[in-house]
């Protein structure tokens, strides 16, 4: 099960991070400062695309072991950030996916019932509303929103991170932010 | 509902989510890639944690709103920051800003106009800094005005208000805080100091309909005025403690086309050990290493240059190369603030935004404000 985790980096979904020209004077990024710094809004990022924490920090572990492996490193770490950024989307697509093939198989129970359920007391009703509404999108449209309202990113970086053009983030964008408003519409009208 | 509402509710919803799910006073377990257990199965501890975990949030939730209810002063909402990176919400909630918390409803027509700011520090309540350690704050949205912020900050140095001033970069250290904010004095924090720092901020404008979220507090010590100055003329390292001198160490600094920046530099993390890379290098096992910069500068061990060291010859990629008992011994002396002067190095002077360039900016400019006017 790990090893497909960590093949679906560079097999899955073959996504290439922009990596700037490096500047002459460089050691390269410490991975630990990395980590350390950027750990908690990795994970959260996860969350967001995957439902459950267990999943979300798993991804994030193999996002920088992937990090780890490759050859020649990255000095710029922002540069860094995108590779991993771009890694956790990947890793939660495949662990999504293996969710919906043990549903389909095995029928088990899903392990985020009973995380999500805890984590929802903290919530307030229109964001769980808005919450549930996003979990019903698209995978795409999804992710999309994700990068755009929770971590910030421009059009560009989240072209970068998911693989994807420019002009097919704008309409994924559009179009889901148009459907969460036919669903939620009402309710917040 | 506008669009522009509709998208503040997605915001505050995936970060009310995010941050239920991991709050801000949670740690990082150890990493996966340093153990070279590459792709073990996470354990079940943490799925089974988990309810626990939000268990004990809500019951701080409540005892938190418990203690301001029976704060009978009342009047101020201040609530000290706990924890590394942490943020505190006016209603005590580690993991929740005032509005996801429910403490004002983003239905109620005048509150939906207003955009929220919210600021976190990077320093952490209780920690001891060197004397040239900055507060870090980074913002969760741009302000267009600053002189609310400078007006609302006050700080005391053991006791006594002291001056301080705010200078601004954008920033993309934090995702989602597109702008961070340094505060210090004009000279550096005085030594064995217990140094408070108040942020009534909460409710302020910050320009332009935006308010800024919330109060925060931060307070820190000082430890011993330790002071490195590194001589690339004499290739020699004096560091000096409180105003004894601690030693002399011999260093390689970079090369003629990795320069070592020249300014002053102020200790950013340590690490024992760190992964550099390179043209050429690729090693995991540099040992007691002090960062300076973002793109990598470090005082470190460098014992495969033992005979540049020694012979004074600058070869390093820009790092500060140390003899391995210098740098294990400056490792136990130096901290996080302590202040490293390169007088002469042979590099461009270092920017605020490479590190913590923040001494390298006049004072009668510092008070300009940088990205965001202080007047």
């Amino acid at each position: 099960m790990g090893v497909a985790v960590l093949t679906a980096v560079a097999a899955d979904n073959p996504v290439q991070p922009v990596v700037d020209e490096p500047t002459p004077r460089t050691e390269l990024i410490d991975l630990h400062t990395l980590y350390t710094n950027h750990w908690r809004s990795l994970v959260r990022l996860a969350v967001l695309l995957v439902d459950d924490i267990a999943s979300a920090e798993d991804v994030v572990q193999d996002a920088f072991v992937a990090l780890h492996k490759r050859s020649g490193g990255l000095r710029e770490p922002e540069a860094a950030l995108a590779y991993l950024r771009a890694s956790v989307v990947n890793l939660s697509r495949s662990v999504l996916r293996r969710r919906q093939v043990a549903r389909k198989h095995l029928r088990v129970a899903e392990p985020e019932a009973t995380a999500s359920a805890d984590h929802d007391v903290l919530l307030r009703d229109e964001h769980r509303a808005a919450l549930t509404a996003v979990k019903a999108l698209p995978r795409h449209q999804r992710e999309v929103l994700v990068l755009r309202y929770w971590s910030g990113l421009s059009e560009r970086e989240i072209a970068a991170a998911l693989g994807i053009s420019a002009g097919s983030v704008k309409s994924a964008a559009s179009r889901g932010l148009a459907a969460l408003q036919r669903v939620l519409g009402g309710e917040f009208g | 509902m506008t669009e522009n509402e509709f998208e503040r509710t997605l915001r505050e919803a995936f970060d009310a989510r995010a941050r239920a799910a991991v709050g801000d006073q949670v740690s990082p377990p150890p990493p996966r890639f340093a153990t070279g257990a590459r792709s073990a199965r996470r354990h079940r501890r943490a799925r089974l944690l988990a309810p626990l975990a939000a268990a004990a949030a809500v019951i701080g939730v409540v005892s938190s709103v418990a203690a301001l209810r029976d704060d009978s002063s009342g009047d101020r909402h201040e609530v000290g920051v706990g924890g590394q990176n942490s943020t505190v919400s006016s209603t005590g909630s580690p993991d929740l800003r005032p509005t996801t918390a429910g403490s004002l409803p983003s239905s109620s027509p005048q509150m939906a106009a207003v955009r929220q700011v919210h600021i976190k520090l990077h320093n952490a309540d209780g920690a001891v800094y060197g004397v040239g350690m900055p507060v870090i704050a980074y913002f969760s949205g741009m302000i267009a005005e600053s002189k609310t912020l400078s007006a609302a900050t006050s700080i005391t140095v053991n006791g006594k208000p002291c001056h301080g001033a705010w200078y601004f970069e954008r920033s993309s250290a934090l995702p989602g805080y597109p702008l961070e904010g340094h505060l210090r004095m004009s000279t550096y924090w005085p030594a064995h100091a217990k140094i408070h720092v108040g942020l009534d901020t909460g409710g302020r404008s910050a320009g332009q309909g935006r308010t800024f979220d919330d109060s925060l507090t931060l307070d820190f010590s000082t430890g011993a005025q330790t002071i490195a100055v590194v001589d690339d003329k004499t290739h020699r390292m004096t560091v000096t403690s409180d105003g004894k001198k601690v030693g002399t160490f011999p260093v390689s600094l970079g090369s003629a086309s990795t320069p070592t920046m020249s300014g002053t530099k102020v200790i950013m993390a340590k690490g024992d050990p760190i992964c550099m890379s390179g043209p050429g290098y690729d090693s995991c096992d540099i040992r007691y290493t002090q960062r300076l910069s973002y793109d990598g500068e470090y005082l470190h061990a460098a014992p495969w240059n033992l005979e540049n060291i020694k012979a004074g010859i600058d070869s390093s990629h820009g790092t500060t190369n140390l003899l391995p008992d210098d740098a294990k011994r400056l490792f136990g002396v130096l901290e996080v603030g302590d202040i490293v002067r390169y007088p002469n190095a042979s590099g461009p002077l270092m920017p605020v935004s490479a590190g913590l360039g923040d001494w390298n900016v006049p004072w009668k400019v510092w008070l300009l404000g940088g990205a965001i006017p202080t007047r």
